[in-house]
């Protein structure tokens, strides 16, 4: 009976084993399809996160590509901005030296004349005959300069005169703040009969 | 009494149709089975492509990113370094501005002094002082000092200074005379002599030669 029991299951086996077969393919093929159903929503799950990623990385590249431009043409305007003011940087400091050079020889020039000191004169005068021939005159220019290096508040040229008969006169104008390296001028009109004795100033 | 097959187990039989149509039908579904994995392979075989593909571009562009943020990033120090060497000059270039205009103003006013001050023609002014000295033997002497300065643009020469002394013993009258060589503009001589105590200087004159 056993043996008989045992038997007869293999036989139902074998008769059966079509549809076992059957049925472990189709059970394979659920397997499988489950699997790559299961695997493709995976991927395109993983593909569209990496899309997005990409995207992400692309709006940051454009962002920074953009970015990255304005800031070469920013330093480029910078930098010619920078080598024109270093150009014109150099030409003053040039024309600054060439100023001081010649400003300084000017000054060394005028404090080698200049007396030390305060206020100090030194004076021309001319005297001479002119005017129309009807009407003669003796005429006495007189330039006074201030070749001191300080001011004087008040100065005063003199001439003295020797008149027709032998008298003497004087004349006198009083020059007020001349400031060194300052200069007057004045001219006295004398008739013909007189000479001329002497000339000078009084501070 | 029959040797053959009972019609019953060989014929149609409605269960055994049933059984058949199963078959049938499960065989489709395997097929269609197989049929829907080959497509999923194929298209999971192009995802995978897809997706190494994307991997790619993704590295690719994240290459260019890091290599883009590292030329940005030198190029911030760079401008950064850039802007500040460009403020510390603009502040020297002010300065040196600002000395330039004050140098300027200053060149300009004396030169305007200089060119009201000077004559255009060749011209001295002079000064004397007398001073009283003494000299050898306790001899008291007067020391006379001409002071002559060239007040014209251009350099003069051959500048005379004569000096008529009048004696007090006997009224007699002498004359003394030197001359500059040269003298250059704004330039200034010194002419001295020693007189004794008798003479008295009646006039100090200077011109050019």
């Amino acid at each position: 009976m056993g043996e008989d029991g045992i038997d007869g299951l293999f036989n139902v086996l074998w008769r059966g084993k079509f549809y076992i077969v059957l049925a472990f393919a189709l059970a394979i093929t659920v397997a499988i399809t489950a699997y790559y159903f299961l695997d493709s929503r995976d991927l395109s799950s993983r593909l569209s996160q990496k899309e997005s990623d990409y995207n992400a990385l692309n709006d940051k590249y454009n962002k920074l590509s953009y970015d990255h431009s304005t800031l070469v043409t920013s330093n480029d305007d910078l930098n010619k901005r920078y080598t024109d003011l270093n150009d014109k940087y150099n030409k003053l400091t040039v024309d600054n030296q060439d100023l001081k050079s010649s400003y300084d020889d000017l000054n060394n020039k005028v404090n080698r004349m200049h007396e030390t000191g305060g206020p100090s004169f030194a004076m021309r005068y001319s005297f001479y005959e002119g005017g129309p021939s009807n009407n003669r005159k003796n005429y006495l220019e007189v330039w006074i300069y201030n070749v001191g290096d300080g001011r004087e508040d008040r100065v005063t040229v003199k001439a003295r005169i020797v008149n027709a008969d032998n008298s003497t006169s004087i004349s006198e104008q009083t020059f007020t703040d001349v400031d060194a390296l300052d200069k007057r001028y004045l001219k006295w009109e004398y008739s013909t009969a007189v000479r001329l004795d002497s000339v000078w100033y009084e501070t | 009494m029959s040797n053959g097959k009972s019609l019953g187990s060989g014929g149609f039989s409605p269960s055994g149709s049933l059984v058949n149509v199963a078959v049938v039908v499960l065989v489709v579904l395997v097929l269609v089975l197989c049929a829907g994995v080959f497509l999923l392979y194929n298209q999971e075989k192009g995802a995978s492509n897809d997706a190494k593909i994307a991997k790619d571009s993704y590295n690719t562009l994240n290459d260019s990113y890091n290599d883009l943020s590292g030329k940005y990033t030198a190029l911030v120090t760079n401008n950064a370094d850039l802007n500040e060497r460009y403020n510390v000059l603009g502040e020297e270039y002010d300065n040196v501005s600002a000395n330039y205009a004050a140098l300027k103003n200053q060149s300009d006013s004396t030169t305007v002094k200089m060119g009201e001050f000077l004559e255009s023609d060749p011209t001295v002014a002079y000064c004397y002082r007398l001073l009283s000295d003494t000299g050898a033997n306790n001899a008291t002497v007067l020391q006379l000092k001409v002071y002559v300065y060239n007040v014209g643009k251009s350099d003069i020469n051959n500048v005379n200074v004569k000096v008529t002394i009048k004696s007090i013993t006997d009224n007699s009258t002498g004359e003394l005379v030197k001359t500059i060589p040269t003298i250059p503009s704004l330039g200034k001589r010194t002419v001295d002599w020693e007189l004794d105590n008798t003479s008295r200087v009646q006039s100090v004159w200077v011109g050019l030669g």
